[in-house]
């Protein structure tokens, strides 16, 4: 009869409190599969089950960690831990006790695990259908995999907390040659509940094959960027780096002493939130037992607050926000449930409409390659578009696009009415007034 | 263990080929940051995974219950049927038996964890020391030791014990809103003595980090570069490593023809190679994931394609030889087409010569990133220069440079005579799988027309 995550996780914990002050056990299995197509055909079924436990401990005041995935070594594990408590850290924390006010937040679709293979590569197959139907030469690849999980965080305090989810991950891409020119895309999306809608990735492939027939090159010119949701990731990561605890600890943020100040636009509100139901990022509690809530980083561009778990904020003499980050092969660091950018009020078809000269961007290249710190950014246009009196004329190629976040993010023109979500990133289109872009035609 | 291994890829029923991969493991690791210590330790590690052919489709699975190991065939077996067929075939590769091991002159394993504390410190120290203006540091120490084992039903059994250690090391400055950030990395297979010596980098990363506070970001347009060593090494490796990659051609015609062996690329001074069986370097192995030998490919021989990186299965559908090229970053993954060491070849123009060529252009330095999709790459560098009438002119920062494959390759004018070799705690990622220890090098190379982003 194999043991449960919880049983595991107590009969580490008891071992290790016979040798140890203060010890948190995290224990954490998961079961996967997940079909996997390249150049049309279905090439790979996987599957995996994996776990892994790792020990936090405090001796003696000070802190120590190992983890292991070979439950025959727990000795080790434990003597591993006390090694590394023998020069580590002072804890400015204790072990919670219990979680006690975490907000439930639905992480477990039962359909998930109940996918077969069969159907996730049926549905894989309709997808490059759809794609080759209008673009018979395209080389598509693109996959499903599913995940279900148990984790499980106890201490010696009397923290027992035990989470079970699911995952559920599609995508779907294309790739064509003209002449000597490449054109790759790619979509998907992934979140805890099980979607059977890869047909919706598929069709907006297809938009973009579409709108890439034709390529045109840049000069050097200042002009409005239109970013679709997931095109300007590195420049929530200039904000994501700033407010993390870990780096105003560590007197590294820009924004260490700003909190009230009005750092971006007055439309922007940017939230760090746990409680989205069955979205990536979602938790009830943190990953040392602390309960997850939702807050403000920035709201109308007004810097709230910073991230902490347990000990950067025991460092900073403040109070853990719930976010400290963690898998069971590492200790907690702060880090973002979902992040999510509000919308604002006009469609984005309107947004485009209005731009005389621009571009839209969906993906670059050399992203978060540069000084991501101080927002300095760079890029090529992987996949990029100019727009002329509010219509697509072609695609953008050897192309950079140059410019700062927090200048970017001061100088918006507009921010949709629509988001969307990718993995625990929900964002909105947003056009920026002017960034720098050169091109070959120099 | 070993026998569970060795039975459970013999008569597997219905399978045309099957290969078990095994890795017992233990890691060590320090960080030192700022004032304070950030992580300190050792853990181990032990999993597995199984991957069967049938029919030409594959089945792949992972896990760390290697007592089950032959249900977890059964299952690779039973996914693979699921497909009900496929294209795949795997060129030969003779059978080897043996166990291999990496020479690291100082074995790590046999450092104290306290000496490996005691060189961070030293080194975070040093740093911290470096300048006023420093705001934060890190020197961050790992390594990790470990047995793979393969096992194939072609009679492939083979053990390598793999030894890898290294040091990165950062410097954060700050002026106004101004930040700025200094490094310096070594990792390879050489031993824990790579890992010493280290301080006058540490004076180096810090000023490189206050130097990069004066810098200008550069104007964008398009320039003549010349890029050091380690930016040469990540130009080949963006540029065109991952274009000679076989499972992004293998299946696709028109690529076929793009990349038709005897095409030129480049000048007829170009070579580009990618060799895992050099010893030592980040990037070396005896055996890639599917057991074939490393070895020496050419990719580019005087500037025209002769070879390609290839697993079994590519390298079958293509008519080619394995290059010994199909690596797994872990046992939680199938093997796929990677670099390994990859390199420009030396010739003969000195790095002065160079630079008193060029009227105009930039001096770009060490490297921060690159990124390839495959046709257009872009990376960015460390630290920069502008070159005005011959000589080293103002430093910049924030320079990315971009560059198309067909475009770029032909425009390389000069290839110098000083190649290095750079490995790191750092590595490459594809398919999902990141980061993969690889070598990148090469000498100094004069670049025209290359485009860099600004203002």
């Amino acid at each position: 009869m194999p043991q449960s995550a919880s049983d595991i996780a107590q009969s580490v914990l008891k071992r290790a409190k016979a040798r140890v002050e203060q010890a948190e056990v995290i224990f954490e299995e998961s079961e996967s599969a997940g079909v996997s197509f390249q150049d049309d055909k279905l090439k790979t079924v996987s599957s995996s089950a994996v776990r892994g436990v790792g020990l936090r401990v405090i001796q003696k005041g000070r802190l120590g960690f190992s983890s292991t995935n070979d439950l025959d070594a727990i000795d080790l594990l434990i003597s591993n831990a006390l090694d590394s408590a023998a020069f580590g850290q002072e804890a400015k924390f204790a072990f919670p006790a219990s979680a006690a006010g975490a907000v439930p937040v639905a992480q477990f679709d039962p359909q998930v695990p109940a996918l077969t293979m069969e159907r996730a590569a049926d549905m894989t197959r309709e997808g490059i259908d759809c794609i080759h139907a209008s673009f018979p030469d395209a080389h598509c690849g693109g996959g499903v995999e599913r995940d279900a999980g148990t984790s499980v965080v106890c201490n010696s305090a009397g923290l027992h907390q035990e989470e079970s989810s699911t995952g559920f991950s599609m995508g779907i891409g294309g790739f064509l040659v003209r002449g000597e020119s490449f054109l790759s895309v790619d979509e998907g999306s992934s979140s805890c509940r099980f979607d059977p809608d890869l047909m919706r990735h598929a069709r907006k492939v297809a938009d973009w094959i579409r709108m890439s027939q034709k390529e045109v090159h840049l000069g050097e010119e200042t002009l409005p960027v239109l970013f679709t949701p997931r095109a300007y990731d590195f420049m929530l990561g200039t904000f994501g780096a700033n407010t993390n605890g870990k780096t105003v600890q560590k007197g590294a943020s820009l924004l260490a002493k700003r909190l009230g100040e009005r750092i971006l636009d007055s439309r922007v509100s940017l939230w760090d939130d746990p409680w989205v139901d069955y979205a990536d990022g979602s938790m009830s509690v943190d990953g040392e037992g602390v309960p997850a809530r939702r807050k403000a980083l920035f709201e109308k561009g007004v810097l709230k607050t910073f991230l902490y778990d347990l000990q950067t904020a025991g460092m900073m003499g403040t109070q853990s926000t719930g976010n400290g980050m963690r898998g069971c092969s590492s200790m907690p660091r702060p880090g973002e449930a979902n992040l999510r950018l509000e919308p604002g009020r006009m469609p984005m078809a309107e947004i485009l409409r209005g731009m005389k000269r621009g571009l839209l961007v969906d993906a670059a290249l050399g992203a978060g390659q540069s000084n991501v710190l101080a927002g300095a950014f760079s890029v090529n246009i992987e996949l990029g578009f100019l727009v002329e009196n509010g219509e697509v004329v072609g695609r953008v190629k050897d192309c950079m696009l140059a410019g700062n976040a927090f200048d970017a993010f001061n100088r918006i023109r507009e921010i949709s009415a629509e988001t969307e979500w990718h993995g625990s990133l929900e964002a909105p289109f947003i056009c920026f007034d002017a960034l720098n872009a050169v091109g070959r035609a120099h | 263990m070993e026998d569970l291994i060795r039975k459970a890829v013999q008569g597997v029923a219905g399978a045309q080929y099957a290969e078990v991969r095994v890795h017992r493991g233990r890691g060590s690791h320090v960080t030192w940051s700022g004032k304070e210590l950030e992580g300190i330790g050792e853990s181990t590690s032990l999993g597995g995974c199984v991957r069967v052919l049938v029919n030409g489709a594959w089945g792949f699975t992972s896990f760390n219950d290697i007592a089950d190991l032959p249900r977890y065939v059964a299952m690779a077996r039973d996914q693979a049927q699921l497909i009900g067929g496929g294209t795949a075939r795997l060129a030969p590769v003779a059978p080897h038996t043996g166990t291999y091991k990496t020479q690291p002159q100082e074995d790590p394993t046999q450092v104290s964890l306290a000496e490996k504390e005691a060189l961070c410190r030293a080194y975070n120290e040093a740093l911290r020391r470096g300048s006023d203006k420093i705001k934060t540091t890190s020197a961050r120490y790992m390594d990790s030791a470990g047995s793979l084992f393969f096992a194939n039903s072609d009679g492939t059994f083979i053990e390598q014990q793999m030894t890898f250690c290294g040091v990165a090391l950062a410097a954060i400055v700050m002026e106004g809103s101004n930040v700025q950030t200094g490094r310096h990395s070594v990792g390879d297979l050489r031993g824990f003595q790579i890992c010493r010596g280290l301080e006058a980098k540490c004076d180096d990363v810090v000023r490189q980090a206050v130097e990069l506070l004066t810098a200008k970001p550069p104007e964008a347009g398009k320039y003549t570069i010349i890029t050091d060593p380690q930016l040469t090494g990540v130009f080949v490796h963006e540029a065109f490593g991952h274009l000679s990659e076989a499972d992004f051609i293998y299946e696709h015609d028109r690529l076929k023809e793009i990349m038709k062996l005897g095409r030129q690329f480049g000048g007829e001074e170009l070579n580009i190679v990618d060799d895992a069986s050099i010893p030592g370097l980040a990037g070396s192995y005896f055996f890639d994931s599917e057991g074939a030998p490393a070895r020496k490919n050419y990719l580019l021989k005087e500037g025209k394609l002769v070879g390609r990186l290839h697993s079994r299965e590519t390298a079958a559908l293509m008519g080619e030889e394995p290059s010994g090229n199909a690596r797994a970053i872990s046992y939680g993954y199938s093997p796929i087409v990677r670099m390994s060491n990859t390199y420009m070849e030396e010739r003969s123009v000195p790095f002065d010569q160079m630079l008193s060529e060029v009227k105009d252009g930039i001096y770009a330095k060490g490297f921060l990133g690159g990124q390839t999709d495959m046709e257009m790459f872009s990376f960015s560098s460390e630290q920069a220069y502008r070159i005005r009438d011959g000589k080293l002119a103002e430093p910049l920062r924030d320079v990315v440079l971009t560059g198309n494959v067909f475009y770029t390759l032909k425009h390389i004018d000069a290839i110098g005579n000083d190649r290095r070799m750079f490995g790191g705690l750092g590595g490459c990622g594809k398919g999902g799988q990141s980061p993969l220890r690889v070598a990148d090098g090469g000498p100094h190379v004069r670049i025209r027309d290359v485009v860099v982003g600004g203002q």
